[in-house]
């Protein structure tokens, strides 16, 4: 039902004969974009063990370690030196990567790609990834847990970003064809199925905006000021359940009415739901391996007398899994948002939606 | 649905006020000012209520005095300090070197020497000053630990003495099962060591703080007539020291305190053992069925609080609202006696552990020590004998395995209790 | 579609705004003052003077010994007082026929004499000073008469006085088990001991609590009384009749005295004595005695002072 349109490799080729855009369908921008993706999840995955361990602090200057060139630091010491360093210097290092990768697209991008809404959106990820790497920076020049927490929360939201570019940079016919003549802003490609189409897409696009705003939530709970009250604590993760259960319907009511997508979003829609379901889970048991068993639970017969260890390799695994399944949630709902999006037809300002809601950070 | 020109499917208002705060919510920690140690507000209530209360301008005049005595003496969560106590050795209880690792923000270098391990592993319960109000201490039970009575409850020592160096190291290397509190194996010797000073100096620092209160509502040094030059004269420097040292004191020789604990009787743990044990848990003497109930599930006396909650006067409505009105403590809670059946015992389940706890007690919960036989008397004094106390110790450490210990069975003993 | 889902993220976005934004706050705690920390802390850090003069202490001579007597009296209805909550194993011994024994916070004679109301010499004077009357009983084992007992899961002194340098036997008089948390304060000594029905134990302060503190049960949770544990021995409670005497003070030398009781705590800031308003500042008062003099004073306590 949401597919209608029939495609394939031969529609994809630009009808112009004139060579106007000799590239503008070039896989490039889109492959770049792919591995800036790729790149980003494990980097948010290391980020979420340096928060796990207090890690944030173990190397005290920046942008250099320790005095060495980032990229000059000797390997040894960073693989046998103490395991805080190793993920603190590690992330530094897998940063570094995603910014590299980002400056490839940018000039992949403004040289392949013709359309004002893509090299926006290189550009924009530019922004982006020297705003979180400034943040990181500050972090730890500052040592501020603030910004360690903003430094959390605009990693998920680059991800997310990533994500939507990568789907409004894959080329296809329809896409250039609109751009083409979207110039004047006329020959925008009509809504195929108007009322069926729109329903899926606003809930994506809602089950975006929860879920980071759910991120944020686990963030500050993270992140939570050493000398907070109680009741910062106390309304955080009251309210973390409660969006939980918000996130948790949207998605799976997403995921559902994607059930007959075709494959390739199918196969979003499933995962979306897995994860989705996964995670409530391991929200729990995060709690359990660092606060115990509640609800006087650990009064039970069955579990009494469990003792909680510090900084336990499965306490840090849990903790960090629950993060790094949030930002794939993130990124799965953002990914079915553009796509969905940019089926519709609402062009690059529908593609963008995602990002405003996201990651405030307008086109 | 609404839509705007766009044809875009909802409008500006949510998407862009969830806009705001994503920024927003991350930019409202920047100005997060540094941590400081927080006054006692529970105790100058509860002195309040119990001494007269005091004139609003004098409140604030108290406080501000209190604050600078308290920063002047032992410094700020970044930079702690302690004064020169003479004829104490202080070094032992709060080194300044371990005080360093212990305090301030969490960082480390590049040999993995960690700072700030106070509020890397237990300001978010502990609170960053002891106080035992953390974030996370409205949601765990039992409520994190205020050190700043100097009370603990597991510890080798009779009554309110407070806990040996051992005492604490074997908590932290433990932890205390089925609560929230947290083993710290996994961090190496010197890093708990650093820790526990790190509580001890909170906790002493809680202890004089309380004195302070006391004296100036009984006038001894009366915070409210108090100025800055009164304060730094030799007289009251004098004063405050003396206190410090006498807390200190007591911390010193606690170290020599814990109760000794002779070797158990030949038959511990045979049946025998257990039969007589039973039988002292029933009676008079031990009197531990009052509390702990018949089944031992716990379920005696429930309507008692601790004495962290005692303090909060919690069966007046009305004093209580004016602790919890200022946000100065945690709702309290009753106290439950602890159920025997579960093979969980907080302080720990060796046999040593528990003739400890009989033997003196758990001051801090309302647990009484034992009756114990002067020594010297004979057979005819009706009190307890160190056997006896082994014989407890046996048939308690019996009761997990009782056939009545399943759970299904224990609640129809319950029910068929007269 | 509704516009639920718009609703759904306003409320919650308001609320996280909220959160994140405001809910940091705690109630205000004073800031220290740089200046002031460092003028105490170089005061502090400082080796002490060789003598230090002993504070406190009053600078004149006494010229001889005065008594000093007195009555609380309650003008007007004083509160009832309801019956404590007797609850769990032991509630048909402790209050037989279901009746429990009443609340003792507001005790008051038939003659409206204010009872519990501990009157101390604050002042902080030399040995010597003391009457030689008090010389035998410094360091006695108050028993007997003088013993701290419980019976009938109430403790039959309410308000219990001692001085630093006795040891008192707490006896149980009840068939059931007790167990007496002595929550001192100050320099005295905290236990919690069971006490067996028919036994007894023995509590030694060991040094003075400053304050009067808290005496309970955790078997019986209901039971209270307080306990003063004084420097000096001059100190007295009222009785049924509102009665307190403190004899032998030592006279030609300034005292300061304190009155405290479980309602009014040391709130006293005013009382009537002997018809005319007397200055108190929080439940201490000072006279100056003759020698020989028997100074003797009818207190007036209002009863709206115990809503």
């Amino acid at each position: 039902m949401i597919e209608t349109r029939p495609r394939s490799r031969a529609d994809a080729i630009p009808p112009q004969g004139d060579g106007s855009w000799p590239r503008s369908r070039s896989a490039w921008p889109a492959r770049l974009s792919a591995c800036v993706v790729a790149a980003t999840f494990p980097l948010i995955w290391v980020g979420g063990l340096v928060t796990t361990y207090d890690a944030g602090m173990a190397v005290e200057d920046w942008p250099g370690t320790y005095g060495y060139n980032l990229f000059l630091y000797p390997w040894t010491t960073w693989w046998a030196g103490p395991f805080d360093l190793f993920i603190e210097h590690g992330h530094r290092l897998l940063g570094a990567l995603v910014g590299v990768l980002t400056i490839g697209l940018a000039a992949v991008t403004f040289a392949c790609d013709p359309r004002a809404s893509a090299r926006g959106a290189a550009v924009g990820a530019l922004v982006l990834v020297c705003l979180q790497g400034g943040l990181g920076g500050l972090r730890v020049l500052l040592d501020a847990r603030a910004l360690a927490m903003a430094h959390g929360c605009v990693g998920p939201a680059f991800l997310a970003y990533a994500v939507a570019m990568s789907v409004h940079l894959v080329p296809s016919r329809a896409r250039t064809g609109s751009c083409e003549s979207g110039r004047s802003g006329a020959g925008r490609v009509p809504l195929t199925g108007p009322a069926p189409e729109r329903a899926p897409l606003k809930t994506a696009a809602l089950a975006t905006a929860f879920v980071y705003l759910q991120l944020i939530l686990g963030a500050y709970i993270r992140h939570i000021p050493v000398d907070a009250s109680v009741n910062a604590f106390r309304f955080a993760v009251l309210f973390h359940l409660a969006l939980a259960v918000v996130v948790f319907a949207y998605a799976l009511a997403l995921a559902w009415s994607l059930r007959r997508a075709r494959s390739g979003l199918r196969l979003l829609a499933a995962s979306l739901g897995a994860a989705t379901v996964a995670q409530p889970g391991l929200g729990a048991a995060v709690w359990v391996v660092k606060y115990g068993w509640p609800f006087g639970l650990s009064e039970t017969y069955a579990i009494a007398g469990s003792t909680i260890v510090a900084n336990s390799f499965w306490q840090a695994m849990t903790v960090t899994a629950h993060v790094a399944i949030g930002s794939a949630i993130l990124g799965i709902s953002t990914a079915i948002t553009a796509v969905l999006a940019r089926r519709s037809g609402w062009g690059a300002a529908a593609v963008v939606e995602p990002w405003t809601v996201v990651g405030g950070a307008a086109r | 649905m609404k839509q705007d020109k766009a044809g875009r499917p909802f409008r500006i208002g949510p998407t862009w006020i969830a806009a705001i705060a994503c920024l927003a919510a991350p930019g409202c920690g920047l100005v997060a000012p540094e941590p400081r140690f927080r006054t006692n507000e529970a105790y100058l209530i509860n002195q309040e209520i119990k001494q007269g209360d005091l004139e609003q301008s004098d409140r604030t005049v108290l406080r501000r005095n209190l604050k600078n005595l308290m920063v002047a003496a032992f410094g700020t969560p970044n930079e702690p300090h302690v004064p020169e106590l003479e004829g104490i050795d202080a070094k032992q209880l709060f080194d300044p070197a371990k005080l360093a690792i212990a305090a301030g923000p969490v960082a480390s270098d590049r040999f993995g020497a960690p700072k700030g391990l106070y509020r890397e592993h237990c300001a978010h319960c502990h609170g960053i000053t002891g106080d035992g109000n953390g974030s996370t201490a409205a949601f765990l039970n039992p409520y994190p630990r205020d050190y700043r009575r100097g009370l603990f409850k597991f510890k080798s020592t009779p009554g309110a003495e407070p806990p040996t160096h051992d005492d604490l190291l074997r908590v932290m290397t433990n932890g205390v099962p089925g609560t929230a509190m947290p083993s710290f194996r996994l961090l190496n010797g010197d890093e708990i060591d650093a820790l526990i000073h790190y509580v001890r100096y909170l906790a002493i620092r809680g202890q004089v703080e309380r004195a302070l209160i006391e004296y100036s509502f009984q006038g001894e040094l009366d915070l409210v007539e108090a100025t800055r030059e009164t304060l730094s004269e030799p007289e009251s420097a004098a004063f405050v020291k003396s206190e410090i040292v006498a807390v200190a004191t007591r911390w010193r020789q606690t170290e020599t305190l814990a109760t000794t604990v002779p070797s158990p009787p030949a038959d511990f743990e045979s049946a025998a053992s257990i039969e007589r044990g039973r039988s002292l848990f029933f009676g008079p003497i031990a009197s531990c069925v009052k509390c702990h109930g018949e089944t031992a599930l716990g379920d005696g006396t429930t309507t008692d609080y601790d004495e962290w909650a005692k303090e909060l006067m919690p069966n007046e409505p009305d004093k209580l609202a004016r602790f919890l009105d200022r946000g100065a403590a945690l709702e309290p809670r009753t106290i439950r006696p602890r159920n025997l059946r579960l093979n969980v015992f907080r302080g720990g389940r060796r046999p040593v552990d528990l003739y400890w706890r009989l033997h003196n007690g758990i001051l801090a919960s309302g647990m009484p020590a034992a009756s114990m036989r002067s020594d010297g008397a004979g057979d005819d004094d009706p009190r307890l004998a160190p056997d006896d106390l082994w014989h407890l110790v046996a048939y308690v450490r019996s009761l997990p395995y009782d056939a009545l210990s399943s759970p299904r069975d224990a609640v129809s003993y319950q029910r068929e209790r007269p | 579609m509704s516009d639920l889902p718009r609703r759904v993220t306003a409320t919650i976005v308001s609320t996280l705004l909220a959160v994140v934004g405001c809910a940091r706050a705690l109630p205000d705690d004073a800031r220290a003052d740089p200046d002031a920390v460092r003028a105490i802390r170089a005061s502090l850090d400082a080796k002490p003077a060789a003598s230090e003069p002993e504070s406190g202490s009053v600078a004149a001579t006494p010229t001889g010994f005065a008594d000093f007597t007195g009555m609380f009296r309650v003008d007007g209805d004083p509160p009832a007082m309801p019956p404590v909550r007797v609850e769990g194993g032991d509630a048909a011994y402790c209050a037989p026929g279901g009746k429990a024994p009443p609340a003792e916070t507001v005790v008051v004679g038939p003659g409206g004499g204010l009872a519990h109301v501990l009157v101390a010499l604050d002042s902080k004077i030399p040995a010597e000073w003391e009457h030689e009357r008090y010389a035998a009983a410094r360091d006695a084992l108050l028993t007997g008469d003088q013993a701290f007992d419980q019976k009938g899961c109430r403790f039959l002194t309410h308000v219990f006085a001692m001085r630093a340098t006795q040891s008192v036997e707490v006896r149980n008089s009840d068939s059931v088990s007790h167990n007496t948390n002595i929550a001192a304060k100050g320099k005295a000594r905290i236990t919690n001991d069971v006490i067996p029905g028919g036994s007894k134990s023995i509590y030694a302060p060991g040094g003075p609590s400053g304050i009067p503190f808290d005496v309970g049960c955790n078997i019986h949770p209901w039971m209270r009384a307080y306990m003063f544990v004084a420097e000096s021995p001059y100190f007295s409670v009222t009785n049924l009749e509102g009665q307190f005497e403190l004899r032998g003070l030592p006279a030609g030398v300034e005292l300061t005295f304190r009155v405290w009781h479980e309602t009014l705590g040391g709130k006293w800031d005013s009382a009537t004595v002997n018809g005319a308003a007397a200055g108190w500042s929080r439940g201490k008062f000072a006279i100056t005695l003759q020698p020989g003099q028997s100074e003797n004073w009818e207190i007036v306590v209002d009863a709206a002072a115990f809503r």
